[in-house]
């Protein structure tokens, strides 16, 4: 049974390498729960294959291997993420204001007091923002790393509120709750659409056959799954948006203006339509988009695809436009339901001012505003000019001043709460 | 001359109104009631989050110029509010003031342990000199010269700052290699122009 001393033997490295990390230096406990619920994991597995014998099913021996090589794939990323989150290249300050927001918008219903939604706030070693969002295995955990470079960079954090919609998304079920109208909006698109599509797929004879005949839903079924992720994009766009103001669209653009240079993924929506869809909501909102913001950006290169399957993302990017304006609503609704202000102009003013003498603001209301006068001070060319000594290390210094004010914000809310 | 706390609160007062161009900051805001009363000619500082250790195993030992030091030779610590650090007998650590600080062109400064704390082996601060327009955290050295283990905890009052008045000129301020941190820094020690002509500090050459 070689198969089966190869798996125990997997999961005894990956224990001994979880071992390792339990020695990190954590600096919140939240990871340290991550790691120990994935040690439980693999202990359990171990025992359950410790406990096969020359008498188990052989099948079920394999299946059993198998699923623990299964987890190994799925949790040894995770690890590599929970230990990152150790690191102190890592903004320790927004923890704190950032696990309160994730515990807003994802338990609305809970008192402050009794929630219990665990963040892991860490870094990546690709250049985008990333997530875990349905980790089985950590449930009630959110997962939030900013790429590597710019994980001190407190004007990349609006972009944890994309992020945090993914777990809005998979927590509220909203997949299945747009399914329905998406498919609708699909069929809608082949029907008007019948003569290319009768070309590209001669077996489906006619449009009533779409929804009733086996082959024939598999002939749009990957455009509804592209649709759907574009459509789960978009919503945590929103999200961001709604959490943060306009502030997420200065961040958005810093990561990813004008474009990056390779074929869009179909799994979100072409570049330019989804920058429209950003001003569209931040205007739904109530925000003012950064002038001339679409001029940013430009268009990703086509992707290299088969007909069919130009003809699939074609009625995907349709539907999305379609359904936009819902998604805008459920991201707003949700995002009001959770409390969380949404960024004030003259508190942004206020602490900007704050900021133009070189000092944090106190009492600041969210942590919105915070980032919201951060991007003002960073986008002010003339900032600290007058200031003698401060313009050479400007952006440095102003990374420090607004994580220090993320903190003086963090400890006075402790401080409130312990009142 | 030391400015007294009412002294002093009528500085912060006013830097906290909108409008004023240079004013003298200390944020988070210290306890004003406690101020006003005390009758004292200092402000207690806290203790931060962020210290830094030195790694001697990295490098022999630490040269003039070495621009290096922060990264090579020592290690970041993150401490929480509610977390301890425990600073080890005659082990020396960096820490940084949990307060951000902004000094007017017209203000110096200078920063001391508190007694109480030296009488258990702390000693908090040896380069405690703070320039006008002086901007950030101040990072603080601190060393346990006792013989007990010494738990220290961000947001704890850790030393005390005394604020002088000097004649401001109007020239400019001093340029400082410390300013607009929030974390603990090493800064550089470099020869200056003299020291390089004296022999650049190699023993011995003429």
């Amino acid at each position: 049974m070689s198969f089966l001393s190869h798996a125990t033997n997997r999961i005894e490295s990956v224990l001994a390498s979880i071992r390792q990390l339990e020695g990190a230096e954590f600096p919140y406990k939240d990871s340290q729960d991550a790691l120990h619920t994935i040690r439980e994991l693999f202990e359990r597995q171990l025992n359950d294959l410790m406990e096969q014998d020359e008498n188990s099913s052989q099948e079920v021996v394999k299946e059993k291997c198998a699923f623990s090589l299964k987890n190994l794939f799925c949790c040894l990323p995770l690890l590599g993420f929970i230990l990152r989150s150790t690191n102190v290249r890592n903004a320790f300050e927004v923890f704190g204001p950032l696990r309160d927001i994730a515990r807003a918008v994802l338990e609305p219903e809970v008192l402050v007091s009794k929630r219990t939604t665990k963040l892991l706030l860490s870094s990546e070693w690709g250049y985008s923002p990333v997530t875990y969002p349905e980790i089985s295995d950590l449930p009630g955990f959110v997962l939030i790393g900013l790429p590597a470079p710019e994980s001190s960079n407190p004007l990349l954090i609006p972009l944890s509120g994309h992020e945090l919609g993914h777990s809005v998304w998979a927590k509220r079920g909203l997949a299945q709750q747009f399914r329905t109208d998406i498919q609708k909006k699909i069929l809608e698109y082949i029907k008007a659409h019948w003569t290319d599509y009768h070309t590209l797929f001669p077996n489906v004879s006619k449009p009533v056959d779409l929804d009733t005949i086996l082959f024939a839903r598999q002939t749009w079924l990957r455009a509804l799954r592209w649709a759907l992720e574009q459509a789960e994009e978009s919503f945590c766009d929103f999200i961001g948006i709604k959490l943060y103001g306009a502030s997420y669209l200065r961040a958005f653009a810093y990561l990813l203006s004008p474009n990056v240079s390779s074929p869009r993924s179909a799994s979100y929506p072409d570049s330019m339509a989804r920058v429209r869809n950003l001003v569209k909501a931040a205007k739904e909102y109530k925000f003012d988009p950064p002038p001339d913001y679409e001029d940013m950006f430009r268009d990703r290169p086509a992707q290299s695809l088969r007909p069919e399957d130009r003809f699939r993302l074609s009625a995907a990017d349709d539907a999305l436009e379609k359904i936009v304006d819902g998604l805008i609503s459920k991201a707003g609704e949700l995002v009001s339901l959770s409390g969380v202000s949404k960024p004030d102009t003259n508190e942004i003013k206020r602490i900007y001012e704050r900021y133009r003498l070189v000092v944090p603001a106190e009492k600041c209301l969210t942590l919105a505003d915070i980032l919201s006068a951060a991007w003002e001070a960073y986008e002010d060319q003339e900032l600290w000019s007058s200031v003698p000594n401060m313009t050479t290390d400007k952006n440095r210094i102003l990374r420090d001043l607004v994580l220090k004010n993320i903190e003086i914000f963090h400890g006075e809310h402790i401080l409130q709460n312990a009142q | 001359m030391n400015l007294k706390a009412d002294e002093i609160l009528l500085y912060l007062e006013e830097g906290h109104k909108s409008g004023t161009k240079d004013p003298l900051v200390i944020t988070p805001y210290p306890d004003l009631n406690k101020l006003k009363d005390s009758g004292l000619a200092a402000i207690d500082l806290r203790l931060g989050t962020w210290f830094v250790t030195l790694r001697p195993a990295r490098m022999p030992y630490i040269g003039i110029g070495d621009s290096g030091i922060q990264s090579q030779l020592s290690k970041t610590h993150y401490v929480p509010f509610g977390g301890a650090y425990y600073l080890h007998p005659r082990t020396f650590v960096l820490g940084i003031t949990l307060q951000w600080l902004r000094l007017p062109k017209n203000l110096t400064a200078f920063v001391i342990g508190k007694s109480s704390w030296g009488r258990r082996g702390l000693i908090i601060a040896t380069a405690t000199g703070v320039h006008p327009g002086f901007m950030g955290c101040l990072t603080l050295e601190l060393t346990n010269v006792g013989e007990i283990p010494i738990e220290i905890k961000p947001g704890m009052e850790i030393c005390q700052i005394f604020i002088q008045e000097v004649h401001e000129t109007g020239a400019a301020c001093v340029e400082s290699q410390f300013g607009g941190a929030r974390k603990p820094m090493f800064g550089e020690v470099r020869l200056d122009d003299i020291a390089k002509k004296l022999g650049g500090g190699k023993l011995g050459q003429i």
